[in-house]
């Protein structure tokens, strides 16, 4: 897999807004079939770095390449036939019901049309929200709402008609902050599932050993810097997570050799 | 259906210069030829009101809302509606043989529509003077084959303005009067040059003491202190009232105006409700009004025997 | 791959609203009674049986009716429905684009000062036109109100979203502030001109404001032919847009939407529409409020069936308070306007409290 050619490639990247600097000298290399996980404190510039990859927002200085090509200067509607996102959060005045929500994520041009409910309905069953299809978005709970549109996300990559060479891209911002524990494994096996079919996903993620069970690579920010990036296991160690946190962390691993980290200390622990 | 209307529609382009040129025809019956007049349409309350005069009451099928005079006459009619704000198919639909209208008759549109119609469509307009008067008499009469009596109407009218004037000449002192159109919660809209209130006032001897700007326009009560009115002249909206020079509900509102309550018009309790049909169309019954009004300004030299 | 073995589910029934489709149908089939009993209804009892008469009228086959066969159908009854559908149509289509781009379901096209220029023009042409330009006054006639009107509305919209385009976009929030000021500072100017217009003219421009159809002719149906076949047109295109919009700008862009160029099409989309219903009818309020609302709550917000069904609507609601205007007080008649405050005020309070702005 490391053979594989960059899908996307963080060149030397800042982000200014006024004097303060969100993003500072952010490199990073991902491959098709990969799961980055983005880890850091609040305000590390996680999140303006996923806007940054997205073309959302564009860097101060630096390159960002999606296949090689500059994402800078790219039609939205060629960038949107590649790559997807799922906000943090989204507000929705209107009362779409769950399923024309997702379906809005196939309404780009040129893209398959004919299959887009079909498309909707199994993206929505890999969620588990069949049963919810026709439910107004408006009154779903949180964690159903983002489901809603991670399963949006997958509808958009899903249906858009890429040309060869061009691998999917999703960008994910904290896509479990709401759910509880059985539907965050939900998602993120969905997730990998995407990535197994080739695409590359970038997670801004809290829960390092979520991140650290479902990522190849681990990604550490703080104050706008990449400070470590690679394998949970190179990355999930005491020094490393104390450094970026700001506090004492102790990780360990379970029996299977996955990282883990817990919120108390050994010291806490005893008493 | 809709197909064939819309295709019509598409015809109907092409025809519109025919409907044009036959509007040509309609206005060009102008031209001094006799009019059907057994259903008349009367737009404007001096052209209703020279009608009556001229004994043409009963061919009127519709009057406009300013036509509020003669009563019962006038409210036994079809209403046509604002004058200002015609509707082309609901004058067509009381079935006219001729329109009259006073030249601010509208909306533009709907005028143009009725012109375009085979009706006849007559626009009376003069000034607002004594002359102006007579001149709309006149060509009302003409136009409804009424020529005697309406030159009968407009010497009598102008010996009515005549004699105003004889009591008028005698008048050594003219009253300094402001005229207000509405007053309403503390804001009075005054009566400037160049409107029907400032003419009438003239007529009526009394001088306007609003000779700073045209038309009707608010008038705060510091300025209406300024100018020091002897008399207001306030419209009263219900018509066939007669003059009273008296403390109504009007009164009162002008008197809860600071600055104005001040005026010597207030403390004299010289405010005049005054019917606004009689005061400001310039019908047959502008040389009454200007008279009444001298009696109300004057009533010493009213008193004086008239002439006739 | 994942597979969860859900419940067999119905695929109809999750498939798109059943009732979309059906509501477009039935507003057509709606739409083109009132047209017909638009053309056949008024003061003067003309009907649509007197059309074959009227046709030969009009060619010169036939004598003249004294009932004005042709004049009633043709001059005054045909421009006038066809007017009052542009206007039913432009504002509840105007009012749909405003509230999907605000994200707001209160929205309208008084937003982006379209409404405020375009009164503003009306009124000060009322007031000053023969004074000022006497002579082009004489030349535009009876267009020279329309004309300015709609020109007011698309140069007062053009100013604030120049003076809101940010580098990359126009910014939403700053368009609304901006507007707000606008409209706050047209109405002063309003109230100027107010003060300094004869009596006739603050009458006319009362009136005006008031909204009416009463002055459709041919000539403004020309004139709103042009902008109905660009809105016709402009709508396709900004279905996709308006409906990624729905989410967000961020949400729409990774859609793929181009946002800058979006929201130039929807505003200039919108004052066009709405400049040219205001300059042929006045003021004509709670059609752009009202009619979405409408819709959304039939047949959801997705902007494919919400634009084409809400102009149906819009004009199918004009039409109707367009009759009931010409009907009520025959021979005279009201000030459309009113009509359409006087029932849409209360339906709209209705609306609220009954479902919530959210639907």
């Amino acid at each position: 897999m490391a053979s594989a050619p960059a899908a996307v490639e963080a060149m030397g990247v800042f982000f200014d807004v006024g004097a303060m600097r969100l993003v500072d000298d952010v490199h990073l290399t991902a491959r098709a079939g990969e799961v980055v996980g983005i880890l850091g404190p609040n305000g590390a510039g996680k999140s303006t770095f996923l806007k940054l990859v997205s073309g959302e927002l564009v860097p101060t200085s630096g390159r960002i390449l999606l296949d090689g090509l500059p994402i800078a200067g790219t039609e939205p509607i060629s960038l949107a036939r590649r790559r997807a996102v799922v906000p943090q959060s989204s507000q929705l005045m209107f009362p779409f019901t769950a399923i024309e929500v997702v379906m809005l994520g196939s309404s780009v041009p040129g893209f398959v049309h004919g299959g887009a409910s079909a498309e909707a309905e199994r993206v929505l069953e890999r969620v588990g929200l069949i049963e919810l299809a026709d439910r107004n978005y408006t009154d779903l709970s949180g964690g159903e709402r983002q489901r809603v549109h991670i399963a949006r996300a997958m509808c958009q990559l899903a249906t858009a008609r890429r040309l060869p060479g061009e691998t999917p891209l999703l960008l994910v911002d904290e896509p479990t902050s709401n759910l509880d524990i059985g539907h965050q494994r939900l998602v993120l096996r969905a997730i990998r599932e995407i990535a197994a079919e080739g695409a590359v996903v970038l997670a801004v993620l809290h829960d390092i050993n979520l991140a650290a069970g479902y990522c190849d690579l681990l990604a550490l920010m703080r104050n706008g810097a990449m400070i470590a990036c690679g394998p949970p296991g190179d990355i999930v160690r005491d020094d490393l997570l104390s450094q970026t946190f700001g506090c004492d962390l102790d990780a360990n691993t379970t029996p299977s050799r996955t990282p883990f980290v817990l919120p108390i200390t050994r010291d806490e622990a005893k008493d | 259906m809709i197909n064939a209307l819309m295709r019509l529609a598409v015809r109907l382009f092409l025809l519109l210069a025919i409907t044009a040129s036959v509007a040509v025809d309609a206005s060009a019956q102008d031209g001094g030829k006799a009019y059907d007049t057994t259903r008349i349409v009367s737009v404007g309350g001096d052209v209703t009101e020279i009608l009556y005069e001229l004994g043409m009451g009963d061919s009127i099928v519709a009057v406009d809302t300013t036509s509020v005079f003669p009563k019962p006459g006038v409210s036994q009619k079809k209403s046509v509606g604002y004058m200002r704000a015609l509707s082309s198919e609901g004058v067509l639909a009381t079935g006219p043989t001729l329109i009259l209208a006073t030249d601010t008759a509208g909306p533009p549109e709907v005028v143009a529509a009725l012109k375009a119609s085979s009706v006849p469509f007559v626009t009376i307009d003069a000034p607002d003077t004594p002359d102006g008067v007579r001149e709309k008499v006149e060509l009302v009469a003409k136009i409804t084959g009424k020529a005697d009596a309406g030159a009968a109407l407009a010497n009598r009218i102008g010996a009515e303005f005549e004699a105003a004037a004889q009591t008028r000449a005698r008048i050594t002192k003219p009253v300094r009067a402001l005229f207000l159109l509405s007053v309403q919660s503390g804001r009075a809209l005054a009566g400037g040059r160049h409107t029907a209130a400032d003419a009438m006032l003239a007529l009526a001897g009394a001088e306007n003491v609003i000779t700073a700007f045209d038309g009707y326009k608010p008038l705060s009560g510091e300025a209406a202190l300024e100018l020091a009115p002897e008399a207001i002249v306030v419209m009263k909206a219900a018509p066939g009232h007669r003059a009273t020079e008296a403390a109504g509900p009007i009164a009162t509102e002008i008197a809860a105006i600071q600055g104005l309550a001040a005026t010597p018009a207030v403390k004299a309790g010289r405010i005049i409700e005054f019917d606004g049909s009689l005061m400001l169309q310039f019908g047959p019954r502008a040389p009454a009004a200007a008279r009444e009004l001298m009696k109300i300004f004057y009533p010493e030299t009213a008193s004086v025997p008239e002439a006739k | 791959m994942l597979k969860i073995t859900a419940e067999p589910v119905d695929k109809a029934s999750i498939r798109r609203r059943p009732r979309a489709a059906n509501l477009v149908r039935a507003l057509a089939i709606a739409l083109g009674v009132f047209a017909l009993l638009s053309l056949s209804v008024g003061p003067t009892g003309v009907t649509l049986e007197a059309v074959p008469r009227a046709v030969l009228e009009l060619l010169g086959y036939a004598e003249r009716s004294s009932r004005h066969e042709a004049l009633v159908l043709f001059d005054i009854r045909l421009p006038r429905t066809l007017l009052a559908i542009y206007v039913g149509a432009a504002l509840a289509v105007a009012g749909a684009m405003m509230q999907g781009m605000f994200r707001n379901p209160l929205a309208d096209p008084g937003l982006i000062g379209v409404s405020s220029g375009a009164a503003l023009a009306a009124v000060s042409v009322i007031a000053f036109g023969h004074v000022l330009f006497p002579s082009v006054m004489v030349v535009l006639g009876v267009y020279a109100l329309p004309l300015a009107a709609f020109i007011g509305g698309i140069a007062v919209t053009a100013l604030l979203v120049a003076v809101t385009s940010g580098r990359r976009t126009v910014s939403t929030g700053a368009l609304l502030l901006a507007g707000i000021a606008v409209a706050a500072l047209a109405q002063a100017l309003m109230g100027l001109v107010a003060y300094l217009s004869d009596d006739r003219a603050l009458r006319d421009l009362t009136l005006w404001t008031l909204g009416s159809l009463a002055g459709a002719s041919w000539g403004k149906v020309i004139g709103a032919l042009p902008l109905a076949v660009m809105l016709a047109m402009l709508l396709p295109r900004l279905v996709r847009d308006l409906n990624g919009l729905l989410l967000g700008e961020a949400e729409a862009y990774h859609l793929g939407v181009d946002i800058r160029r979006a929201k130039y099409l929807i505003v200039l989309a919108t004052a066009a529409a709405v400049g040219a219903a205001v300059a042929v009818a006045g003021i004509v309020g709670f059609i752009g409020i009202v009619t979405p609302h409408i819709v959304r709550l039939l047949a959801g917000p997705d902007h494919r069936v919400l634009l084409p069904a809400s102009a149906m609507l819009g004009a199918t609601i004009v039409l109707a308070a367009d009759m009931l205007a010409r009907v009520i007080v025959a021979p005279a008649e009201l000030p459309l306007g009113i009509v359409t405050a006087i029932v849409g005020a209360p339906f709209f309070l209705h609306l609220v409290l009954r479902r919530g702005v959210h639907g």
